[in-house]
């Protein structure tokens, strides 16, 4: 038996359209990111914007802090967020081999909602002064809030994941936190005034725009962290393709696998709701779209082209909702959902590709 | 000697299907484990390759007790595929059997040159050069089931294990796949042990047999199985017996008319068998009649029955005929 | 024949007397206590009359025996006025046209669904007829307190989750609310409905604030006490006035920004509003007054940086009562010269812990004494011994 020729005319093939789809994705992202500094409700000229990042002063000193306050937190910000969202999303769907999964079908987000829910409503609620109560509803009070909600998910997860033999029993844990949650937060709506409902309701619309530069070190690294872990396992993640039983038998293990999958997705996905609230389907929708792009699920290139698309859909979904000159600003959650929902549809219509995906 | 075990018995907390099994494969050999439904191929299969705890005794893989191996060294010695149709996403062939290399490659599953010969090899010897550039999903499922089988020989592991691989597959895909695991077996000196509900095929193509039944594990050549009646019992069940001349099954019918048959040849066995499906029993003297007339070309056939002389041109013809006179209705 | 008629005399002349006393003292006031015993139709029952001229939401018309108000937009985009019959007791309805709500006046009992109808009730001394509220959390009058502490008044909840079965049971003789045209919120459909006299005031539609205040004559003519009103408002009008005049021909006019972000928006008053009024007559330039809208604006945080980054001042910055309130809502609002000047003033001066608001509630019949903060915070100099009232300057 010797070499066969099959091996250089496929490889160089495959590669290369690889290599291709992730240079455009790249170039896109820039393209994106660019876009977004450019555009906003205030009408700034190019070459302000330019001269602006390169340390200069604008014509007038509001479009400076406007450009380095605003615009670039908020690029960065969406783009880092757009890319956690999507590697998370890919993670979750291959670990329970659901087409449909998302960064929160663990329950993260919910359990950040409650904890957002119990400092926004449960403080008007009780009698508690209604002006006291405002600090917390600022900024750092509402991460805070968040975060404490989503990791106290990721401990009930981590505890159980360590005793359960089936990954889908996660699955249906994460239902019923979210459920939980849910009906807990509706509970809190009800006896709240319509003041802090609606502080509570706009978290839930999702934003880019709330990291500021002081917090900006302590998001980036999060994320960073998260992206590299979600990369450290994307071979077991190729082996999972194959179902957990496959895995094992190809020297897979399987524990600690599950381990390291949970652990990224869920702090990539607690970290984005605890600082820009709950954001939806570019989680499910990006991770489809590389695979059409890419006609591959190895995920040693489906991870870098999911955070390099995730990041340039977040951005392009961050300007729609600026809408570009106007003064009214849409809800961000409603502009994923637009973008996204489609997707999700087309995926669940073409069952040939869902098929091809995953064991339907 | 490849695998072995000690006084193994499997089985789960609350039941054992069987125990003091004392088994063994040879490097080389293909085994085909055979039972009932329900006998137990399935625990043993997984109890044997280490998926699941045997209820007493060991299993030694290479001398070293399957259950205490780390994941990684256990697949580097054993391949496992299973019956279902294992849906992978959108992976091609190439990819796919690359998996294979799972552990021997590092954290960026990089292929050095040695993983890329074992993979080529792989895929070389079931037969799917021509795939290799294919998306799996596009492929059929006798296609697709010897990719998986690729991919656990790109494991090259000294033995490996098959459930049920030809469970959903057509008869010609079935006989491919039987005779090309016999042949990796015997070219690549690894034991191979696959069950399978294909007895026929099991018959003809393994070295060795398991014969699972009743709590008891027979072992031999399946000639010597069949030959010593452990075939029969072991598949012995209402209305059905195992037929040793013609080593097919047959279904026993209530009722049988006798028919005399007069012919030879080929086209004998075949107007036999089509008399039996009719609910017919040949014998050698009888008051009702078959005649085969050979022809040059073809045969014509003559048939005496209650008294009334005809003649047909096609066994179609004639057993048509029989059941209408005869109100037989055959019974399926 | 001399005595009889001697008694007779006598007895005329006493009615006589009683008539025209009883007919002049009718021409004097209105009936603030009590009902007519006799009905005369050419009596004019209601000599003490109310004006309206500032306000735009609603006129009174006056008959012998009754009043009719009609409420042109109780909300934004009402198609249909409301009218309301407001009969002098005992005397008869009329019977000439069909109106919202007929109702019998002097009234002796009323619940009011807003904290803006508690400064009129109190300044025309008829908080004995407030029987409800809708909630008690936001009252901030002390004499309203005092009633919530005794527990003489109940609270019947608000909007449409009113409770109309208590509301029933108190059997008010009128029920002052506001609606916002939409069947799912408002009570007064509820109300209606169940056959209980609701007057809805529409004081938050008009834009301006002499207009706003003009509701005060609305609350008094249930209570015939158009004499009070009439002259309490004019001491506000005449206030108010003489404090615009103060800064009608300053030089140099602060620029003025306001409010804060909500969720992601910035709703800024309009250039016509009620609060850019204020901000005109007191001396300053609101930094949007191009805008011509009566309403609000829906602002992103850049473009009011881009507009307001230099204003002077910074006022109504939503709940903070510190500087510090403010970074802990986002940092970036540091970015604003009026914050890092300490220019920055929230009507939060006058509250109560459970969320009551003087500045919308006396603020709203006493717009002189907003203007007056107002006036003393842009032009100190006018108003040197001035004592902020609702205004507090943040530090």
């Amino acid at each position: 038996m010797g070499e066969i020729t099959l091996e250089r005319p496929y490889s160089a093939g495959v590669w290369s359209r690889r290599r291709t789809v992730l240079i455009a994705l790249s170039m896109g992202l820039v393209a994106a990111f660019a876009a977004s500094l450019a555009l906003g409700s205030v009408s700034i000229p190019l070459n302000n914007i330019v001269t602006i990042l390169m340390g200069g002063e604008g014509a007038r000193a509001s479009w400076t802090t406007i450009v380095m306050n605003f615009r670039l937190p908020k690029a960065i910000t969406a783009a880092l967020a757009g890319a956690a969202l999507s590697v998370s999303g890919l993670l979750m769907q291959t670990l329970f081999r659901n087409p449909l999964a998302d960064p929160y079908v663990l329950g993260i987000s919910s359990g950040a909602s409650l904890g957002v829910a119990l400092v926004v409503l449960v403080t008007a609620s009780a009698g508690v002064s209604l002006f006291s109560g405002l600090t917390l509803v600022g900024d750092v009070g509402l991460i805070t809030a968040a975060s404490i909600g989503a990791a106290a998910v990721m401990a009930i997860i981590a505890i159980i994941a360590r005793r359960v033999r089936h990954t889908m029993t996660l699955l249906i844990l994460g239902l019923m936190i979210g459920y939980m949650t849910g009906s807990l937060v509706s509970i809190l709506i009800h006896f709240s005034i319509p003041d802090r409902i609606q502080t509570y309701i706009n978290w839930t619309f999702g934003t880019f725009g709330g990291v500021t530069w002081s917090q900006m070190p302590l998001f980036s690294a999060v994320i960073l962290i998260g992206l590299l872990t979600a990369y450290w396992v994307a071979k077991p993640l190729n082996a999972f393709l194959l179902g957990e039983t496959y895995a094992r038998s190809m020297g897979v293990d399987v524990r600690r696998a599950r381990i390291g999958i949970l652990a990224a997705s869920s702090i990539l996905a607690g970290v984005v709701t605890a600082f820009c609230g709950p954001i939806g389907f570019l989680g499910v929708a990006v991770p489809h779209l590389c695979r059409i792009l890419l006609r591959t699920s190895d995920h040693r290139v489906a991870l870098p082209a999911a955070a390099l698309m995730g990041a340039s859909l977040a951005l392009i979904a961050d300007m729609i909702a600026q809408v570009p000159g106007g003064q009214v600003i849409l809800p961000l959650n409603a502009i994923t959902a637009l973008i996204g929902a489609p997707v999700v549809v087309w995926v669940i219509l073409s069952r040939r590709n869902l098929r091809e995906s995953f064991s339907a | 000697m490849i695998l072995e075990t000690h006084d193994l018995s499997i089985g789960y907390t609350k039941k054992t299907i069987a125990s003091r099994l004392n088994l063994t494969l040879q490097a080389g050999e293909l085994v085909c484990l055979l039972g009932q439904n329900g006998a137990g191929k399935s625990t043993l299969i997984r109890t044997l390759a280490g998926m699941q705890p045997p209820l007493n005794g060991r299993v030694l893989l290479n001398g070293d007790d399957v259950r205490r191996l780390d994941a990684r060294a256990l697949a580097r010695r054993l391949g496992v595929v299973l019956t279902e149709r294992a849906d992978v996403g959108m992976l091609s062939v190439h990819d796919l059997v690359a998996l294979g290399r799972y552990p021997y490659t590092d954290w960026m599953s990089r292929l050095q040159p040695e993983d890329k010969r074992a993979v080529n090899r792989a895929i070389e010897s079931v037969g799917a050069s021509e795939l290799a550039y294919r998306p799996v999903s596009e492929l059929s499922d006798g296609e697709r089931q010897k990719v998986m089988i690729a991919r656990a020989l790109a494991q090259e592991p000294a033995l490996m294990i098959l459930d049920e691989p030809t469970a959903f597959l057509d008869l010609p895909r079935r006989a491919e796949i039987m005779f090309l695991l016999r042949d990796l077996a015997r070219e690549s000196g690894r034991a191979i042990l696959l069950s399978t509900h294909d007895l026929d095929l099991a018959l003809r193509t393994a070295d060795r047999v398991w014969l699972l039944a009743n709590g008891t594990l027979t072992d031999g050549a399946p000639e010597d199985l069949v030959l010593s009646g452990a075939f029969a019992s072991a598949f012995q069940s209402e209305g059905v017996s195992f037929n040793i001349s013609e080593g097919a099954f047959h279904v026993q019918r209530p009722q049988r008319t006798p028919i005399c048959l007069s012919g030879d040849g080929v086209t004998r066995l075949w107007m036999a068998r089509a008399l039996e499906r009719a609910g017919f029993e040949v014998v050698d003297s009888a008051v009702d009649r078959v005649e085969i007339i050979t022809q040059t070309d073809s045969a014509r056939f003559r048939l005496h029955y209650a008294g009334v002389l005809t003649e047909y041109e096609s066994i179609y013809a004639l057993i048509a005929a029989l059941r209408d006179n005869s109100g037989v209705v055959q019974t399926s | 024949m001399k005595v009889f008629a001697t008694r007779l005399l006598f007895i005329g002349l006493v009615f006589g007397l009683l008539f025209g006393g009883a007919v002049f003292a009718q021409n004097a006031e209105n009936v603030t206590e009590g009902c007519v015993t006799t009905f005369d139709a050419s009596v004019d029952y209601f000599p003490e009359q109310s004006e309206i001229e500032y306000s735009e939401g609603y006129n009174i018309e006056y008959f012998n025996n009754y009043k009719v108000i009609t409420v042109t937009t109780p909300w934004v985009g009402a198609e249909t006025p409301f009218t309301y019959a407001l009969v002098q007791c005992g005397t008869p309805a009329p019977e000439t046209a069909t109106f919202d709500a007929v109702i019998e006046v002097p009234i002796t009992s009323v619940i009011s669904m807003s904290t803006t109808y508690l400064p009129a009730l109190v300044e025309l001394d008829v908080l004995d007829t407030l029987v409800a509220l809708d909630e008690f959390d936001y009252a901030y009058s002390p004499e309203v307190r005092e009633l919530i502490d005794a527990g003489d008044i109940v609270e019947v909840g608000g909007s449409s989750m009113v409770n109309v079965e208590q509301v029933l049971d108190l059997d008010p003789d009128v029920v002052l609310t506001y609606g916002i045209g939409s069947s799912d919120y408002d009570a007064h459909p509820v109300l209606t409905a169940a056959g209980i006299p609701v007057a809805l005031i529409g004081d938050f539609n008009d834009t301006t604030p002499l207009g706003r205040a003009e509701w005060v004559k609305f609350i008094a003519a249930f209570y015939n006490l158009e004499g009070d009103a009439n002259a309490f408002f004019d001491e506000v009008v005449t206030n108010y006035n003489d404090l615009a005049a103060l800064t009608a021909d300053v030089e140099t006019r602060p620029s003025v920004m306001v409010n804060a972000m909500f969720g992601d928006t910035w709703y800024a008053s309009g250039g016509r509003s009620y609060a850019a009024q204020l901000i005109e007559d007191a001396g300053g330039a609101y930094v949007w007054d191009n805008d011509t809208s009566t309403g609000g604006l829906a602002l992103s945080f850049e473009s009011v940086l881009d507009t307001a980054q230099n204003a002077d001042v910074w006022l109504n910055p939503n709940f903070w009562f510190t500087l510090a309130d403010g970074l802990a809502e986002d940092e970036r609002y540091a970015e604003f010269a009026a914050f890092e000047n300490g220019q920055v003033y929230n009507n939060i001066a006058r509250v109560t812990p459970l969320g009551g608001n003087d500045a919308g509630e006396l603020g709203a019949a006493r717009p002189d004494l907003v203007l007056a903060d107002l006036v003393a915070i842009l032009h100190p100099e006018l108003l040197p011994d001035h004592e902020l009232y609702f205004y507090q300057q943040l530090q």
